[in-house]
C-alpha cells in the first residue's frame, strides 16, 4: 500500500487539470449526470489489505480490478456514486449505485449483457434497495429473487454489498 | 458306435468353423471395448476429464486448433503471456483479451498495450485499470515508451506525435513534445519456459481425454459409422454366442 502511495505521489507532482479521457460508456455518463449537476472528477479506491479481504467475502473472488473508481462532491461527503461490475452468468453486469448516508439511495443496471435474467433491470426489482444498509455482513432487507434469473439477483446482491462497504470505507477514513 | 445323422454333423461343423472364425474378430473387438470401458470405469481417479489432449494429430481428427503462444514478455521475473487472444500472468488468467502489442515495467506497474488501448497492471499482475490509446494510434504495434526520469511520468510517442499518461492514471495528456523523456526499450517477446508453455497449453485445451475415450467407447471417433461398426461388432458376438452354444450339444 505503501508503495503504491508512493508511485501517487511522483504522480501528482505536477498538479494542475488533467485531460483524462472518456472512458465511460454513455450509460454510466447518464447515470452520473442524474446523481450529480456537475459530476465531480473520479476518484479511487484501492482493493488492497483488509478491504481485498473483504471484497472476496462478498464476491467469492477478486474484483477484476485492484482499484475502483467512485464520484463523491466534496459539498456532500456523504454521499458516493459507484460503478461496479459483476458476472451474473457468463458475462459483466455493469451496475450504478448511488449511497448517501450509508443506506443505496438508488441501483440502476447500466449494462446488461446475458441472454437471459434481463428482469433485474425492471425497476420492480431495483426498487427493492431503495433505502437499504449493509450491517452484519447482511443487507438490512431480504431481496425477493426472479425465476430464471437467479445469477443475475445473485450478482446483483453482492455488487449492492460490496458497493456499501466501499461508501463506509470512503466515508470513514 | 453310433453314426451320427450327415445333417445334424453338418451343424456342429458349421457351428465349429463360424466359432473359430469368429473368435478372431471378436477377441480384437473385446480387448479395444474391454480397455475403453475400464479407463472410463476410472475416468475420474485417472483425471481424464482434468487432462487436455495435446497430440496434434487428435486434435487434427477434432479439427481443434491447438492454443498458440502469440506473445511472450518478460518482465524482470514474471511473464505477460498471449494465448491466443487471452492474456495471462504466468499461468494465471487475466480479466483482458486482445492482441498485445508491447509491454514494459516501470517502477511498481507494468505497462501494456492490448488492441487499441492501454492496460496497466501491478508488479504482481493485478489489473489496475484499462483506457482507450489516442484515436490517432491506427497502429500500435508502433508505438514507442518513454520515461521521465524526474518525475517518473510514462508518456508514448507515435510517429511525431506524444502523449503523457495521466496523473490518475486514466488517460492521456496530448503533448508538443517529448522534451524530458527518455526512450525505453520495451522487452521483446521471447520463447517461454518449457514448463510454463506445457502448463498453460494444459490448462487452456478445450479436448479432454475422457471425452477421446467416451468417443471410442461408442464408435464415434471414427465418424457417423462408428457406432454401426459396433453395432455389428456387437451381431457377431451374438452369432458366437449361439454357435458355442451349438457346440455345446450333443
Amino acid at each position: 500500500m505503501f508503495r503504491i502511495f508512493k508511485i501517487a505521489s511522483i504522480l501528482i507532482f505536477l498538479g494542475g487539470m488533467t485531460n483524462a479521457q472518456a472512458t465511460l460508456i454513455k450509460e454510466e455518463q447518464a447515470f452520473l449526470k442524474q446523481q450529480f449537476t456537475e459530476v465531480p472528477k473520479a476518484q479511487y479506491l484501492w482493493l488492497t489489505g483488509d478491504l481485498k479481504k473483504q471484497t472476496i467475502a462478498i464476491l467469492g473472488h477478486r474484483y477484476p480490478k485492484i482499484r475502483v473508481a467512485y464520484w463523491q462532491r466534496p459539498q456532500t461527503p456523504n454521499q458516493t456514486v459507484w460503478i461496479l461490475e459483476e458476472i451474473g452468468k457468463e458475462k459483466p453486469i455493469t451496475i450504478g449505485i448511488s449511497i448517501t448516508d450509508n443506506q443505496i439511495e438508488s441501483l440502476r443496471i447500466l449494462k446488461f449483457r446475458e441472454s437471459r435474467g434481463w428482469e433485474v433491470k425492471l425497476p420492480s426489482f431495483t426498487q427493492q434497495f431503495d433505502n437499504v444498509n449493509y450491517k452484519n455482513q447482511q443487507l438490512s432487507r431480504s431481496i425477493d429473487g426472479i425465476s430464471g434469473a437467479t445469477l443475475s439477483v445473485r450478482a446483483v446482491t453482492k455488487i449492492a454489498k460490496l458497493a456499501l462497504l466501499f461508501h463506509h470505507k470512503v466515508t470513514n477514513k | 458306435m453310433k453314426k451320427q445323422p450327415s445333417s445334424l454333423s453338418f451343424k456342429q461343423k458349421s457351428a465349429r468353423k463360424i466359432h473359430r472364425l469368429l473368435g478372431v474378430f471378436i477377441a480384437i473387438g473385446l480387448i479395444y471395448i474391454t480397455l475403453t470401458g475400464i479407463l472410463l470405469n476410472h475416468s475420474e481417479s485417472l483425471k481424464l476429464d482434468k487432462q487436455i489432449v495435446t497430440h496434434p494429430l487428435i486434435l487434427k481428427w477434432y479439427q481443434i486448433e491447438a492454443p498458440q503462444i502469440k506473445q511472450s514478455i518478460k518482465l524482470d521475473n514474471q511473464w505477460l503471456i498471449q494465448l491466443d487472444s487471452n492474456l495471462f500472468w504466468n499461468q494465471t488468467p487475466l480479466p483482458l483479451n486482445g492482441d498485445l502489442y508491447s509491454a514494459f515495467k516501470h517502477q511498481i506497474l507494468i505497462y501494456a498495450i492490448i488492441d487499441q488501448n492501454l492496460s496497466l497492471l501491478t508488479e504482481q499482475g493485478e489489473w489496475v485499470d484499462t483506457f482507450s490509446l489516442p484515436k490517432d494510434i491506427t497502429h500500435p504495434d508502433q508505438v514507442e515508451w518513454r520515461v521521465n526520469p524526474n518525475t517518473g511520468l510514462v508518456s508514448i510517442r507515435y510517429q511525431d506525435k506524444y502523449w503523457q499518461i495521466n496523473e490518475d492514471l486514466t488517460g492521456f495528456i496530448a503533448l508538443k513534445s517529448d522534451s524530458g523523456f527518455n526512450k525505453i526499450k520495451a522487452p521483446t517477446s521471447v520463447e517461454v519456459p518449457p514448463q510454463l508453455k506445457a502448463s498453460l497449453l494444459n490448462q487452456n485445451g478445450s479436448l479432454h481425454w475422457e471425452r477421446v475415450i467416451v468417443d471410442l467407447h461408442n464408435g464415434y471417433f471414427f465418424g457417423s459409422i462408428g457406432p454401426y461398426l459396433l453395432d455389428l461388432f456387437a451381431l457377431l458376438l451374438l452369432m458366437m454366442v449361439i454357435s458355442g452354444l451349438r457346440l455345446l450339444l450333443k
